[in-house]
C-alpha cells in the first residue's frame, strides 16, 4: 500500500506496536549504503529510535541480492516482526523477492522512482510504501495495481506469437519479467503474485471478449506510460523522515541538519530541478528560524576582528556559492574542479586554465592570494568574491544563476561547514568503500554516519573532504582526457552520447568503479562535450560504463539530458532502454542496483551492450516519430 | 656517552613489546642493575664533590670551579634524575596495568601473576581489597561498577560489529552481528560482547542540541 505523509505517523505507531506486542522486538533496517540521503536518513531514523526506545538492526546494503541475503532468515519467522528499507524496495516487488511471509511487515522509505506499481494496493497492509503529497511521483500518478488485469495482460503476452502492440512486450518487460538471475539462476524477480486459478477462459460473446481485449489494451498503454516517463528521483528520504521527527516533536538542528544535507545532494546530483529545491527549502528554512538560538547569534559583531567560538552547533541559512569545497581549497583549485565551470572553461586545459586566471583578475583577486588556501584569506577577498562574480561571469562564460543558491551551513566553534561541503565529505568517504566488498561498503557507511556528528568527529568530516577533493579532481583531469583523446562516442546530433572507461587511460583508478562517482563523471562529461560543441541543443544523455572491478564487473550509469524545470520528475530515459539490451544479448545482470539507470554486468559484456543500446535508442527514437507523426 | 641510561631504555622498551594491556615479566636483574649505575653515579658525584671542598680549603677564597668539574657533576646529576624518572615510569605503567586488570579482568591471570614481582602481587591485592569494600553493600555502593568497560550512559547501547559473530539471542528477540552493522543491544548484554572484541560503542551524540562533549 502507498501511504500518503499524512499519515507518516499512523505508520510509525503501527511499527512500535508491532514491535512492543511481539517477541522478537527488533525492527531491521536495510538502508542504501551508496548515497548521502541514506546515511542521513539512517541517522534521522536511529536517532529517533534511541529517543522512542526502539530496538534495531541497521545493515548498509548495497543491491537487492543483500537485501535477499539478509531477509532470509525470516523467511520462516512465526513472529510479527517489521523490516525497514530505507532508499531501497520501492521499485521492485521485495516481498516476494525475499519470500518473505505476510506476519513480516515491509515498510519502505525510498527515494528512487518509479514505485512498482503492484505496491499501489489498498488491501496490502503489509507492505507499506511512504510516498508524500508533493513527490514528483505522488501516489496519484502511480497506476493502482490490478491483479487480474495485470495477469491477463500477462497471460495475453504469453500467448499471442502475432502481436500487433509492441507496448504489450514492453509492459511484460517493464511488468516484472527482469529475469536478472543470480548465480543459481533460480530467483525470479516476477512482479505477478500468482496466476489466475481458473485456467480456462470463460465463454463469452464477441463484444465482450473485445471489450476485455481494449481493457487490457489501455491497461497495458496506462502501464508502460508509467514505466517510461517516471524514472528518477522523488523526494527525499531524510525530508519525510524529517517530517515524522516534527510531529514527534523529535526534531532538532541535528535533524534539521541531515535533512538539508539530503536536499543538497539531490540538487548537486541535478536529481531535482531548482525550483523544487527551493520549495523544499523554503520549508527547512521555516524550522531552522524556530530552532535557532537567539544567545549564539549575538557571539559574532559585525566589523569586528574576534569571534567567538559556538559551543553549540548552530545551523542558519544563507546564499552560498556553488563553488565546490571552497571553503576547504584555494579560489583558483575550487573554480577550476567546480563540475560546471570546469565543463564551461574546459580547466583542463591550458586554456581553460587562462581563462580562468583572467576571470580571477577582473575579479581583483591577486593570483598569488587565489591559490591561498580560502580559510587564511583575508574576508576582502571573500567579499570580492562574492561581489564580483556576478558582474564577470557571463563574460567568461558563466550563469551567475548557476553559481549561487540558497542554502545552509552549520556552525560549530570556529568551524564553519556548508551543506554542500557536507554532501561532499560524506560522498568522498561513501566512494572510500570498495563496491564489489561489503564489508569494505559497510564500513565506510559507518564512516559517513559519524562524520554527521561534527561535535566529535569533524576530523572525519575533514578527511571525507580531501577524499572528496581527490574525486574532484580525477574526475576533471581524466575525463579531460577523455574528451581531448576522442573516447566520449556520439556527435554532435547522436541521440546520446556515451563513454567506456576501461577504454581510457582512467581505468586504472580504482575510484571509477563506483556508481556515485561514475555518476559525478557522467554529468560532467555531459556537460564538458556539450559545451564543446556549443549549440543550443547540443546537450545529450550520458552513459557511462566504469571500470571493472576485482570481480570483473563493470558498472554502467546513465543521467538525462536536460534539466526538467518545474516539479516534475527528473526522468531517466535509460531505465527501459537498458532492460531491453540486456534482454536482447542475454546479458544477466550479476547485481541489482536500486536505481533503474544503473547496470552492473561482466567486463566482456560491456562492449557488445553498448553497442546494441544503439540500435535499441535508434528503435525508440524511430518509434517516437512514427507516435509524433500519427 | 650512548651508554648513559641505556638499560632504563630497554626496560621501558621491553614492557612496550608486551603491547599495552599484557606484563612484562618484571626485569629484576636490570632494576638492580640501573640502581647500580644510579649508585654509580652518585659515588662519583660524591667523589667530586669530596674533592672540591678539599680543595676550597687550600686556596685562596673567590676561587671560581672549574667549568669541566661543574658539567661532569650537571651529567652525574642529570643522569641519576634519568634513570630514576624511568624507573618510577616503569613501575607506574606496571601498576596502571594490574589496576585495569582488576576492572576488566576482575581476577588476575596466572600468567599474569607469574610475570609480577612480589610487591606488585601485594599491591595488586591491597587494590582488589579496597577496591570490593568500596563496591561492597555493607561498607560501600553496594554496586559492582567492574560490571561495565565505561560508565553506561543509558539502559540501551548503539554498538557496531567487529566481526561477523552470526545470530545473538538477546533479551528482546534476536540479532545478526555483522561487520559493520548497527545494532541496539540492553548495556548488560552488551558488556561481554564489548569486552572480547566483538562489537565496539557507537560514539554517537543524541543530536546537536545535545551537547555530550
Amino acid at each position: 500500500m502507498i501511504v500518503p505523509g499524512v499519515h507518516l505517523k499512523k505508520v510509525y505507531q503501527a511499527i512500535k506496536t508491532d514491535s512492543n506486542g511481539s517477541e522478537d522486538q527488533s525492527v531491521l533496517c536495510l538502508s542504501a549504503c551508496v548515497d548521502a540521503d541514506s546515511v542521513c536518513a539512517s541517522q534521522l531514523l536511529l536517532n529517533l529510535f534511541n529517543r522512542e526506545g526502539l530496538h534495531f538492526s541497521l545493515i548498509p546494503v548495497a543491491c537487492y541480492e543483500e537485501v535477499r541475503e539478509h531477509c532470509a532468515p525470516l523467511s520462516n519467522a512465526q513472529e510479527v516482526k517489521t523490516v525497514l528499507l530505507l532508499n531501497c524496495g520501492a521499485t521492485e516487488d521485495v516481498r516476494s523477492l525475499c519470500n518473505l511471509p505476510s506476519n513480516v511487515r515491509i515498510v519502505i522509505v525510498d527515494h528512487h522512482r518509479p514505485v512498482w506499481h503492484g505496491h499501489n494496493n489498498d488491501d496490502d497492509m503489509d507492505t507499506l510504501v511512504l510516498v508524500d503529497d508533493d513527490d514528483p511521483v505522488p501516489k496519484s500518478a502511480v497506476p493502482v495495481y490490478d491483479q487480474q488485469l495485470d495477469n491477463e495482460v500477462a497471460q495475453s503476452d504469453d500467448s499471442a506469437s502475432e502481436s500487433d502492440n509492441s507496448d504489450i512486450d514492453d509492459l511484460v518487460d517493464s511488468d516484472g519479467e527482469k529475469e536478472r538471475g543470480d548465480k543459481g539462476g533460480e530467483r525470479g524477480r516476477k512482479r505477478k503474485r500468482g496466476h489466475n486459478e481458473d485456467g480456462s477462459p470463460h465463454t463469452r460473446g464477441p463484444a465482450a471478449r473485445a471489450e476485455t481485449a481494449a481493457a487490457r489494451r489501455r491497461r497495458a498503454e496506462e502501464v508502460d506510460l508509467y514505466y517510461s516517463d517516471r524514472n528518477g528521483y522523488g523526494k527525499p528520504s531524510s525530508l519525510l523522515l524529517h517530517t515524522l521527527c516534527h510531529e514527534l516533536q523529535h526534531d532538532d538542528n541535528f535533524h534539521i541538519w541531515c535533512a538539508i544535507v539530503a536536499l543538497t545532494e539531490q540538487l548537486l546530483f541535478q536529481q531535482i530541478s531548482k525550483q523544487q529545491y527551493n520549495t523544499w527549502r523554503d520549508v527547512i528554512a521555516h524550522h531552522v528560524a524556530m530552532h535557532q538560538d537567539s544567545d549564539q547569534l549575538d557571539l559574532v559583531q559585525e566589523g569586528s576582528l574576534l569571534s567567538m567560538p559556538r559551543h553549540k552547533v548552530q545551523v542558519e541559512a544563507c546564499e552560498d556559492l556553488r563553488l565546490t569545497l571552497l571553503r576547504y581549497w584555494t579560489i583558483e583549485d575550487s573554480l577550476r574542479y567546480t563540475c560546471y565551470v570546469a565543463a564551461r572553461l574546459q580547466t583542463w586545459r591550458q586554456k581553460g586554465l587562462d581563462n580562468l586566471r583572467s576571470l580571477l583578475t577582473y575579479m581583483c583577486i591577486p593570483l598569488k592570494h587565489a591559490s591561498t588556501a580560502y580559510k587564511g584569506l583575508r574576508e576582502v577577498y571573500n567579499g570580492q568574491l562574492r561581489s564580483q562574480l556576478p558582474r564577470f561571469a557571463p563574460q567568461h562564460m558563466l550563469a551567475w544563476d548557476s553559481l549561487h543558491f540558497n542554502s545552509f551551513r552549520l556552525q560549530y566553534k570556529h568551524e564553519e561547514l556548508g551543506a554542500s561541503d557536507m554532501v561532499f565529505a560524506i560522498l568522498g568517504l561513501l566512494t572510500e568503500g570498495e563496491p564489489g566488498d561489503p564489508d569494505s561498503q559497510r564500513t565506510a557507511f559507518n564512516n559517513a554516519q559519524s562524520a554527521l556528528h561534527v561535535q566529535r568527529n569533524l576530523h572525519i568530516v575533514e578527511r571525507g573532504v580531501e577524499l572528496a577533493k581527490q574525486m574532484c579532481q580525477d574526475v576533471v583531469h581524466e575525463c579531460g582526457l577523455m574528451i581531448t583523446a576522442g573516447k566520449v562516442k556520439g556527435g554532435r546530433s547522436a541521440d546520446y552520447r556515451w563513454v567506456n572507461v576501461a577504454d581510457s587511460n582512467a581505468q586504472t583508478n580504482l575510484r571509477f568503479r563506483h556508481p556515485t562517482v561514475l555518476k559525478y563523471m557522467a554529468l560532467f562529461l555531459r556537460d564538458a562535450t556539450s559545451c564543446r560543441y556549443s549549440s543550443n541543443d547540443a546537450r545529450r544523455p550520458m552513459v557511462v560504463a566504469g571500470a571493472p572491478d576485482e570481480r570483473g564487473l563493470c558498472c554502467l550509469v546513465s543521467v538525462h539530458a536536460k534539466h526538467i524545470s518545474g516539479n516534475r520528475l527528473q526522468n531517466n530515459p535509460f531505465a527501459r532502454p537498458f532492460i531491453e539490451t540486456a534482454s536482447a544479448l542475454n546479458i544477466v545482470p550479476l547485481k541489482s542496483a536500486f536505481e533503474n539507470a544503473t547496470y552492473h554486468i561482466r567486463k566482456e559484456d560491456v562492449t557488445a551492450f553498448l553497442g546494441k543500446l544503439q540500435d535499441v535508442v535508434a528503435d525508440y527514437r524511430a518509434a517516437a516519430q512514427q507516435a509524433h507523426a500519427a | 656517552m650512548s651508554e648513559l641510561g641505556r638499560r632504563a631504555r630497554e626496560l621501558l622498551k621491553e614492557l612496550k613489546s608486551y603491547g599495552n594491556r599484557d606484563l612484562s615479566p618484571y626485569n629484576e636483574e636490570l632494576v638492580r642493575l640501573i640502581f647500580s649505575e644510579v649508585d654509580e653515579h652518585n659515588a662519583q658525584t660524591e667523589a667530586i664533590v669530596s674533592e672540591l671542598r678539599r680543595q676550597q680549603e687550600g686556596v685562596e677564597e673567590g676561587q671560581e670551579v672549574d667549568e669541566a668539574i661543574a658539567t661532569t657533576m650537571c651529567l652525574h646529576y642529570e643522569c641519576i634524575k634519568r634513570n630514576k624518572r624511568m624507573l618510577l615510569i616503569y613501575m607506574n605503567e606496571r601498576m596502571q596495568r594490574l589496576r585495569e586488570m582488576r576492572w576488566t579482568l576482575r581476577a588476575l591471570p596466572e600468567a599474569q601473576k607469574a610475570r609480577c614481582c612480589q610487591s606488585e602481587i601485594q599491591f595488586y591485592n591491597d587494590y582488589s581489597r579496597v577496591l570490593s569494600v568500596y563496591m561492597s553493600r555493607a561498607e560501600g555502593l553496594g554496586m559492582d561498577l567492574t560490571l561495565d568497560t565505561r560508565p553506561p550512559k543509558d539502559t540501551f547501547v548503539n554498538v557496531r560489529g567487529l566481526k561477523d559473530a552470526g545470530e545473538v539471542i538477546i533479551s528482546y528477540g534476536r540479532a545478526t552481528i555483522l561487520n559493520g552493522t548497527i545494532i541496539s543491544l540492553p548495556s548488560e548484554e552488551a558488556e561481554p560482547l564489548i569486552r572480547d572484541g566483538t562489537v565496539e560503542v557507537v560514539e554517537w551524540d543524541d543530536g546537536f542540541g545535545r551537547n555530550k562533549q
